[in-house]
């Protein structure tokens, strides 16, 4: 029988961690693929946060002189066929990205709780017609949906953020439905209402701050895909209009024309989408193994 | 008398011949390696089980009794888990020796277990004829046909009325009793030297569970079956086992034969288990006044990655005077065949030493 | 209905097992007269009624302060049912229920808030009954704070006294739960229950899921605060020997309806009804020196939705005749206030 170090096994185990960074440290050890990931996401945030800091050129401004300048010295990602500076649209597009992903996982999330612990909490008829009314959200296609939104409001920061958010509400409704269906059961619910609290507060007080672990795993993992969201519809012309710099616009405006003659017009936003789904997705799969309860000792 | 620290090994227990045992355990540890520490679940416990015999293993919740019985099978979960000492003799052969390939043909086949909830630990979506057959495949290399009329005789010796008919039954069609029953079906389908019942009957009613026990014991007798009984409820051992080992704070503290332990308990913790359990003593025609109040062990049992040093019991002992607090007992034969771990059994409780 | 009045059959199981002790005037802390509750089975996309499971079939008693009934029977046959509609957690399907003389069933659930500082429930599990996210302090002031008793101080005060009494150290207070052992939870779930002064206190297996040596500091607990506080129990549990040591009276249950009840010497040491023989007999006892007929009874508990005809044990009776099948015995007197469901004890 191999002998075992102690010292070694304590160590994986994470004996003696305490403290935010002592906790954050061990984690990272445990889930290096996840501390990648919150390394990605911080860096997607401060860039997103210190924009003005990090770029010399505005990311609106046209210079017919730079037109579709190489990367180099003075455009360091070279420019766009307005002569608009790369690195500065990238810079600034971190910040549409992020208002995009979290507004509207906000959003979608702040809905779906709402429903989902209603209806999972009342049950009855309002649970069976909410439950239908998800069924026909998670059903609309999301294009078909955006489109009717630009057309009809115009396309705009805010209709986008909507927009993605929507069917971000039935995928967390139906956790938080499950979660509250298993939870109004629980003898301390059952506690509550033997000394007369209300079912409202109920509700809020007891079941809702249980289904935070399962809504904190949902959530990351839907920042990611309302990002990608965010880029494919903006591709579409159904995103964020003219001039903010969206990753998702930029593509399309140079995929086609300039792919063979401009290649880092398509190849960094690319890379700047890749890399914050990437990150996002990391972190979000690490957040999941964390807090699942099965992890839990 | 000896002073052996906690470091040092302890001697080993009741021993006969190694050919009439069946199932010899020396020196078990069992460790989890977690954030909180080294948990030492099982630390450095010995026992040896007889054909035929009825062990039973006895404590509360965290006292080791179910990872000893996961660890003779080997199914403690690594990580956090690691057996990190001693050898499970199985017939002579060290089971800690073996590989994962030689230990699956061990397990359901010459040891098997019975667990706490039937439900959880049946396949739902497998009729229960196929599970019992699967076993009967997989370990007796019977044919199909074989082992579904081998899956009845089995539901037949466990008593399932209409065994053909309930053959071809889901695990949730069964009621809790039935359940228990079909689990010690497919434990038993291979015949196994040895069966390990994890508290087999505390998900029960107590009139199913007087049946599973029967069942159990009738069961042991014509089958032969050697049999470690792990629970909680010393009226369950009292009336099951032959042979019975204390546990606490994975270590064992008392053993000795039924009989023998429960006329003439010599540790305190065992003193207080049973002082503290409520029995039905108007039914023995003991009359009490009024309602008396039930002897309590004080606090609680001691988390296993922070031990005390000395006797783990120390802290809750009525009876614990420096040494305790100090130093772990030996585990020493008290009395011919009753071994316990306690410095003052002597003094206290009159054991002749041997 | 008056001891003395009542001898010899009474109609229907209606008239329960009660009013054994004429000693007290006041009102007792609970009175229950024929209790029903049926749950319907619903099946299919209509939600369609296809049968009912009768979970408790007609059962009346009574507890007195500081008096303890035990309520005994396996599962399914309705004994935590019986205590959920007392407390209204389930909607009882028909009977009276008096909390010291008022009538609470029909009450709305604004009406029924003041009567909801009268009883409180102690639960088996003792994880699953504190909320995870809420200090320990804050669960067992809770019910201070729901019925708005005090300010924030003064409950903090109140929470103390209750911590100090039940045997937790107050500087617990600001702890989670998971930070507390099974036993120190279940003080938790009875200060909570204490909290709000009731007279009656309702134990759904208080000790089921503890070690046998805490379930010893819990049952003690349990007692001494009932000396105190003159508190009633309906003490719901499987384990007869936790029972018989804790209840003044005992009811039996089988299938929904309460088969024996008697006080509990009288119950343990001259038991009638079949059903009751058996449950004792089955009962392991911590003495291999005892060697016993066991009375061990073949079969499983019928199902609830389709109980069997006649007397709902006959099934499993070993002296059931044909009688048993067609007709369903009364719960009658037998003397001392024992009450009996069988046609031949």
């Amino acid at each position: 029988m191999a002998t075992i170090d102690h010292k070694a096994e304590l160590a994986r185990a994470g004996a003696g961690v305490s403290g935010f960074w002592g906790t954050a440290f061990h984690l990272a050890r445990r889930y290096p693929l996840g501390a990648a990931g919150a390394v990605i996401v911080l860096l997607f945030v401060l860039t997103a946060l210190f924009a003005g800091y990090l770029t010399t050129y505005d990311p609106t401004t046209t210079n017919a002189r730079s037109s579709l300048a190489k990367p180099g010295p003075d455009h360091l990602l070279g420019a766009d066929f307005m002569g608009r500076d790369m690195w500065s649209r990238i810079v600034y597009g971190a910040r549409i990205s992020l208002a995009v992903g979290i507004g509207s996982t906000v959003l979608g999330c702040f809905f779906g709780v709402i429903i989902g612990l209603m209806s999972g909490y009342y049950g009855g008829w309002l649970d069976l017609l909410t439950q239908r009314v998800m069924d026909i959200l998670q059903a609309l296609p999301l294009l078909v949906m955006a489109l009717l939104m630009a057309a009809s409001l115009g396309p705009s920061l805010t209709n986008t953020i909507v927009a993605i958010s929507i069917p971000i509400i039935p995928n967390v409704a139906r956790v938080i439905r499950s979660n509250t269906l298993a939870l109004r059961e629980m003898p301390y619910v059952e506690a509550a209402r033997a000394v007369g609290m209300s079912e409202w507060k109920i509700a809020f007080r007891h079941v809702l701050p249980n289904t935070m672990a399962p809504l904190i795993v949902l959530a990351t993992a839907q920042l990611g895909s309302a990002i990608l969201t965010e880029a494919s519809l903006s591709f579409l012309g159904l995103g964020i209009p003219e001039p903010h710099p969206s990753w998702g616009r930029m593509l399309s405006e140079s995929a086609a024309e300039y792919v063979r003659t401009a290649p880092w017009l398509v190849i960094f936003p690319g890379i700047a989408i890749s890399l914050a789904v990437f990150g996002t997705n990391l972190l979000g799969d690490a957040v999941r193994d964390i807090l699942d309860p099965r992890e839990r000792s | 008398m000896t002073t052996t620290s906690a470091m040092t090994p302890q001697p080993v227990p009741p021993k006969v011949p190694a050919t009439e045992n069946l199932l010899e355990v020396t020196d078990l540890r069992t460790y989890f390696f977690t954030r909180q520490g080294v948990v030492k679940a099982v630390d450095g416990v010995d026992f040896a089980l007889k054909p035929k015999e009825t062990l039973a293993i006895v404590g509360e919740s965290g006292c080791g009794k179910s990872i000893t019985a996961l660890s003779l099978l080997r199914l403690i979960p690594v990580p956090p888990g690691r057996i990190i000492s001693g050898s499970i003799k199985l017939d002579g052969v060290d089971l800690l020796g073996l590989g994962e390939e030689e230990m699956r043909r061990i397990r359901g086949n010459d040891i098997s277990m019975i667990f706490q909830e039937p439900m959880t630990s049946l396949n739902p979506v497998m009729t229960i004829g196929r599970q019992i057959a699967e076993v009967l495949l997989l370990h007796q290399g019977m044919s199909t046909k074989e082992a579904y009329a081998r899956a009845v005789e089995m539901l037949r010796i466990v008593k399932i009325p209409e065994p053909e008919q309930r053959v071809k039954e889901y695990p949730h069609q069964l009621s809790g009793g039935m359940r228990q029953r079909a689990m010690i079906a497919i434990a038993l389908a291979c015949n196994p030297k040895v069966l390990i019942a994890d508290e087999p009957t505390t998900a029960l009613d107590v009139t199913i569970q007087a049946q599973i026990l029967n069942l159990i014991v009738e069961l042991q007798e014509r089958l032969g079956t050697a049999v470690v009984l792990i629970t909680h409820d010393l009226g369950v051992v009292a009336e099951t086992a032959q042979r019975v080992i204390v546990m606490y704070a994975g270590r064992k503290v008392e053993e000795a034969d039924v009989g023998e332990l429960f006329a003439r308990p010599m540790h305190p913790y065992t003193r207080g288990l049973m002082a503290s359990i409520p029995r039905l003593d108007l039914m023995r025609g003991e009359e009490k006044e009024g309602v008396e109040r039930l002897q309590e062990i004080p606090g609680i049992v001691p988390a296993l990655s922070a031990l005390p040093p000395g006797c783990a019991f120390a802290p809750r002992c009525p009876h614990a005077d420096d040494r305790c607090h100090a130093e772990y007992p030996p585990y020493e034969q008290k009395r011919s065949g009753h071994w316990a771990a306690c410095w003052r059994s002597d003094e206290l409780f009159g054991g002749v030493n041997a | 209905m008056h001891d003395g009045a009542e001898s010899g059959v009474t109609p229907g199981t209606a008239n329960g097992a009660a009013d054994s002790s004429p000693r007290h005037n006041r009102a007792p802390a609970l009175e229950v007269r024929d209790l029903k509750k049926h749950f319907a089975v619903k099946k299919g996309l209509l939600q369609k009624t296809i049968g009912h499971v009768y979970a408790v079939d007609g059962v009346s008693f009574t507890i007195r302060e500081g008096e303890t009934l035990g309520l005994v029977g396996e599962s399914g046959c309705g004994k935590s049912t019986v205590g959920r509609a007392i407390l209204r957690l389930v909607e009882p399907t028909s009977g009276s229920i008096k909390i010291e003389g008022e009538e609470i069933t029909g009450l709305s659930k604004q009406e029924l808030r003041p009567y909801r500082r009268e009883m409180q429930i102690i639960f088996q599990d003792p994880f699953s009954s504190l909320d995870p996210r809420m200090s320990a302090g804050d669960i067992v002031g809770e019910p201070l704070k729901v019925h708005g008793i005090g300010n924030a101080a003064e409950r903090r005060e109140r929470v103390a006294e209750l911590f100090a009494r039940v045997g937790l150290r107050q500087a617990q207070m600001d702890s989670f739960p998971h930070q507390f052992s099974g036993g120190q939870r279940q003080r938790i779930g009875i200060a909570r229950a204490l909290a709000l002064n009731p007279k009656l206190i309702i134990g759904d297996e208080p000790v089921s899921a503890l070690d046998v040596s805490i379930q010893a500091q819990v049952i003690n607990l349990l007692m001494d605060l009932q000396q105190e506080r003159g508190l009633g129990y309906l003490f719901i549990s499987h384990n007869l020997a936790v029972v018989e040591h804790i209840s003044h009276y005992i009811a039996v249950m089988y299938l929904g309806r309460i088969v024996e009840y008697a006080d509990k010497r009288t119950l343990f040491t001259s038991p009638r009804h079949p059903y009751t023989e058996a449950l004792l007999s089955a009962v392991p006892v911590p003495d291999p020196s005892i060697k016993r007929n066991k009375i061990v009874l073949d079969g499983d508990v019928p199902s609830p939705m389709k109980p069997p005809s006649g007397c709902h044990f006959h099934t499993r009776c070993p002296i059931a005749q044909e009688r048993c099948k067609i007709e369903s015995p009364v719960l009658r007197d037998v003397g001392n206030g024992q009450k009996v469901s069988c046609h031949f004890r």
